[in-house]
């Protein structure tokens, strides 16, 4: 069976594909056509040839797999840096972990995400009245978003800021949970 | 009337997977699954034919999920079966 090529540009090694989505985030100039085209050309100077569709397809898959992983990585240090905190609370590391991955993985997406994940509670329940008065928190919800985003923006950085010192330190992992507790 | 596209069962159902082994130790909501899949997929993709498809797979033993009670949702993940299908070890 014939790969699709999608597949062939997601079977490359890392670095390859890194160069890629280089390629297609060029901008254009007048010495260069940036972007798909761009990568396209490259491709095809390389022997790889891909239609458009598929280059799309693949930007799509690697930005996403890309917002992901980071989201993971930053559960990850979370839980790290809580169970090293509190060594006799592994479980409640691992959930803190989670939160960070949720809460980081929606906010790489956007705010209509925070909206659904909202909406979807309504749906078991569909009495007429309480769907109204939901509907009124869900506008409520989305004006909150630009706030929430703000707020875990700010977690991002402490943890950043943290990664770069080395690790967090009981102040910093208390100013971090003081930021999320407000969201 | 127009034509409505509607999504590749088959294909959504492996988008599914594909989705949940971007991060194959993390639980995911429906909504950011629905979310990822519209991201994945070439056509739109609904609530109702994400929820047909994490049932497929839940029933061939490829996802399973833990019903999450401080949110009152379901949070869905890949099982041992569902990341050799993945290729993840």
């Amino acid at each position: 069976m014939k790969a699709r090529s999608d597949s062939k540009l997601k079977n490359l090694p890392e670095e390859r594909q890194e160069q890629i989505i280089a390629w297609a985030k060029t901008p254009k100039s007048e010495t260069c056509t940036g972007g798909f085209a761009y990568a396209l050309e490259q491709l095809a100077a390389d022997g790889l040839k891909v239609s458009l569709r598929s280059l799309s397809e693949f930007y799509s898959w690697w930005e996403l797999k890309q917002d992901f992983s980071d989201a993971d990585t930053l559960g990850k240090f979370a839980a790290d840096q809580m169970k090293a905190f509190d060594p006799a609370n592994a479980a409640k590391a691992e959930a803190f972990g989670q939160f960070i991955f949720t809460g980081a993985a929606v906010r790489q997406k956007d705010p209509a995400t925070f909206v659904a994940m909202q909406r979807l509670k309504l749906d078991k329940d569909s009495a007429k009245t309480r769907f109204a008065l939901e509907e009124q928190k869900l506008k409520l919800a989305g004006r909150r978003v630009a706030v929430l985003e703000k707020k875990l923006e700010r977690a991002g950085q402490i943890v950043k800021a943290a990664q770069e010192k080395g690790g967090m330190t009981p102040e910093t992992l208390a100013r971090l949970e003081k930021e999320l507790k407000m969201l | 009337m127009p034509k409505i596209n509607k999504p590749d069962m088959p294909l959504l159902r492996a988008k599914i997977r594909e989705v949940l082994a971007f991060a194959p130790t993390r639980k995911f909501t429906e909504a950011m699954i629905l979310d990822a899949a519209n991201r994945l997929v070439p056509v739109p993709v609904a609530l109702d034919d994400v929820r047909r498809a994490i049932e497929w797979n839940l029933g061939s033993g490829f996802v399973d999920y833990v019903f999450n009670r401080d949110e009152d949702r379901d949070e869905w993940f890949l099982t041992d079966r569902g990341l050799a299908k993945e290729g993840i070890k």
